[in-house]
């Protein structure tokens, strides 16, 4: 049996086979296209977990990313702000859509009660830092009458006491260098340094108490603490006779690198700290 | 006395720079009687303001003071999550999976201690409304909350924490992704959690690599730290064996006997490949690790009739042999700072553990007793190492410190305990046990508590966790 396919020449005929052409060409370039793309889509048999969950740190929420240490420094000018002003900028970061949100969600009403939320929350910081702190300290804090103001200008030392877990004592003061002591009202984060001593404590490894039982010695470490947790410097500031503590001290100190990220809400870049490591006789 | 005179000198300081710096009149002299004031009281009270007696009367002030005080966990509060936008069912269901891998993780972890929900159910969290004071009642440190929220696509979710004295947000983050992750995200915010507190990340987010016993073939699976979210790598169904996760927890050293001999291949996760990677001349492979840096694969092999170390490029493939020793020299690992292997040998007759350089000098001896030592395994600080030695015709998990050689054992009366590997945070330890009587896969902490097993449907041997 044979066919004849009997093509007749015409003037459209011509067109009909560019077309068809045309089409085959572009049929083609799709397919190879969706071949070339379908293969990324199909999931590999995974080992490391494959996360589509989008991270937006609070800083969207909030007026400073706070964790993971990664926090962009410079953010908003918070430093020295005072706490209306603080208060001013998580409310207006937190009730508008954070600017890195692509696009105007509906569920704006929906999303209040977490403005909401900040505002109550944001705001107590700054009246709370007095109402915390004055208490064990009223005689001189009354006496430096405002500690945000004296915070701007001398950083006047006022002793942030707070009861610590036994063993821990802290005290407060300023520190020469221009940066804020954490011991200092310029550092009202109470978590921060308990979660600090814990740290320190769980990665010292203390040496054997010397003779002299009974006697307590103690060296002083200074370092500063960067606002990524990161500790710079650190150093022996008063040796304490025994070697083997002062060497002890730093070693914990290196160990504690890095320390969590400085809270966000602190203004300054960095803050020092001078830690006694006290080696009782008893042990 | 002498314990008010650093504060005494402070003060003094303090009101001649009050002075200095602040020009108004008044102010200055209520400063300054204030300063009086507070000078009496110090003197007063000496005992409120206990501080160390100085040695420099020049550094007058001390922020911290460090004891042997044991470490305290963090008691933390995670109230029910929050419902936000368009919530439902179903995303209470995920708030709740979240809430409790959290509660999982941050108890895991061994730092914190999570308040009991029947302890702060009594704690009512208005919409929005975090009554913090409430929570710093029950004792708890820090407050966790959460608002789940559904978003067209998936669920939106919100971890804070928040100090509940200072009332200050502390971490927090917002996750958008499909409900499935909700595992994922509770993972990642305890993680945050944990950073927030120490510095450092914990467990959460790791995973942990084991060989799997399908009938008379071996496989390898990867679970989530805490047993969750099994799944087969390989389905060559011949003997997979020894994983081992290269630092950036995308890809997998291991052994396969696919080809007849065990050889040396590489398993990448980002497109699921196996490649054999055995370096020409050193066939017969067994044990990888890899090196810290990622670059290298320190392996044993047979090739010459004794197996000996081998060091592989990962990058151009070449190899080259670090050990000459009559003896079998295997099971290495690499020292966290690369710069050192641990391995057993048996060149002194008992297989030990010993430790070489990277370049393959500096050898030396490591265990003096015990009569089958092996699987050594350094842990994250460099300070210890943790292996299983034969102890009554049975093994056990001993640690070494290193600087002082002293051994602690972690296992006993419980079958054969093998194969021990650090967690990331150097706070854990994974192994694998027959003391149910079929092997599986258990982790405990680093000081041998909480021994737990990780539930697998199949006889589980060789853990590696990842970094």
């Amino acid at each position: 049996m044979r066919f004849r396919v009997r093509v007749r020449w015409s003037e459209g005929s011509e067109r009909v086979l560019m077309g068809m052409a045309g089409f085959s060409a572009a049929a083609h370039l799709a397919a190879a296209v969706l071949l070339s793309v379908i293969p990324r889509f199909i999931p590999p048999p995974e080992l490391p977990k494959t996360t589509i969950a989008e991270i937006v740190p609070a800083s969207a929420l909030f007026a400073r990313a706070p964790s993971g240490g990664q926090q962009d420094a410079t953010a908003l000018p918070l430093s020295d702000s005072t706490p209306s002003q603080r208060a001013e900028a998580a409310r207006k970061a937190a009730s508008q859509e954070p600017p890195e949100k692509p696009a105007p969600r509906p569920e704006k009403p929906d999303k209040k009660p977490a403005a909401k939320k900040i505002d109550k929350t944001v705001p107590p910081l700054a009246p709370k830092k007095d109402k915390r702190e004055t208490p064990p300290v009223e005689p001189s804090s009354s006496g430096t009458s405002d500690p945000v103001e004296t915070q701007d200008t001398s950083r006047a030392p006022e002793p942030a006491t707070s009861p610590g877990p036994a063993g821990i004592s802290f005290g407060g003061s300023a520190s020469g260098a221009g940066i804020p002591s954490i011991g200092s009202s310029a550092f009202p984060y109470d978590y921060y340094r308990s979660s600090l001593v814990a740290i320190l404590q769980s990665n010292w490894r203390r040496p054997v108490a010397p003779e002299g039982v009974g006697q307590a010695v103690s060296c002083r470490i200074q370092f500063t603490i960067l606002k990524s947790g990161i500790i710079q410097q650190p150093r022996v500031a008063s040796p304490s006779g025994n070697d083997a503590l002062d060497a002890s001290a730093l070693r914990a100190v290196y160990d504690s690198n890095p320390l969590p990220p400085l809270p966000f809400q602190y203004g300054h870049a960095s803050v020092s700290a001078e830690v006694v490591f006290e080696l009782t006789g008893d042990e | 006395m002498s314990a008010a005179s650093p504060l005494v000198d402070r003060v003094v300081t303090n009101s001649r720079r009050s002075t200095r710096v602040c020009h108004h009149p008044v102010k200055s002299a209520v400063r300054a009687a204030a300063c009086a004031l507070c000078l009496v009281l110090l003197l007063v009270w000496p005992g409120l303001f206990a501080s160390p007696s100085p040695q420099d009367p020049n550094q007058p002030h001390i922020d911290l003071k460090i004891t042997g005080a044991a470490v305290r966990q963090i008691p933390i509060a995670i109230p029910p999550m929050q419902r936000g936008a368009s919530a439902d069912g179903e995303t209470q269901a995920v708030g709740e999976t979240i809430r409790s891998v959290i509660t999982s993780d941050l108890t895991y972890s061994g730092l914190f201690n999570v308040l009991p929900p029947s302890l702060i159910s009594s704690v009512r969290v208005a919409s929005g409304r975090i009554p913090f004071r409430d929570f710093a009642a029950l004792g708890a440190d820090g407050v966790v909350a959460g608002t789940i929220g559904r978003e067209s696509p998936g669920v939106v979710v919100e971890g804070l924490l928040f100090d509940s004295k200072s009332e200050a947000l502390i971490a927090g983050k917002r996750y958008r992704g499909d409900p499935s992750l909700a595992r994922d995200i509770a993972h990642r915010i305890a993680n945050d959690i944990m950073i927030a507190y120490t510095g450092r990340s914990g467990v959460s987010l790791s995973r942990i690599v084991m060989v799997g016993k399908a009938g008379s073939a071996k496989e390898i699976h990867v679970m989530d730290y805490d047993g969750a979210d099994l799944k087969q790598i390989t389905r060559n169904k011949s003997l997979n064996l020894s994983p081992s996760w290269s630092p950036d927890g995308k890809r997998l050293a291991l052994v396969s006997y696919r080809q007849g001999n065990p050889k040396l291949y590489i398993y990448n996760g980002d497109d699921g490949s196996l490649r054999d990677s055995t370096p020409k001349g050193s066939e017969l492979c067994v044990a990888p690790d890899w090196s810290p840096d990622g670059g290298r694969i320190v392996f044993s092999s047979s090739s010459s009739g004794d197996s000996e170390l081998f060091l592989l490029d990962v990058g151009n493939g070449r190899s080259r042999q670090i050990t000459f020793s009559r003896g079998s020299d295997t099971s290495p690992d690499w020292s966290p700072s690369g710069r050192e292997i641990a391995f057993t040998s048996d060149r002194s007759g008992r297989p030990h553990i010993y430790v070489i350089d990277a370049e393959g000098a500096n050898l030396r001896r490591l265990t003096s007793s015990g009569e089958y030592n092996d699987s050594a395994a350094w842990s994250p600080g460099g300070d210890k190492i943790a292996y299983a030695s034969r102890i009554d015709g049975r093994f056990d998990i001993l640690v070494l410190d290193v600087a002082s050689g002293k051994v602690t054992r972690l296992t006993r009366d419980s079958g054969n305990n093998e194969n021990p590997r650090w967690s990331p945070d150097g706070r854990h330890l994974v192994f694998s046990s027959n003391r149910t009587g079929s092997y599986r896969i258990y982790t405990m902490d680093a000081d041998g508590n909480r021994q737990t097993a990780l539930p697998t449907p199949f006889e589980a041997t060789m853990p590696d966790w990842s970094r």
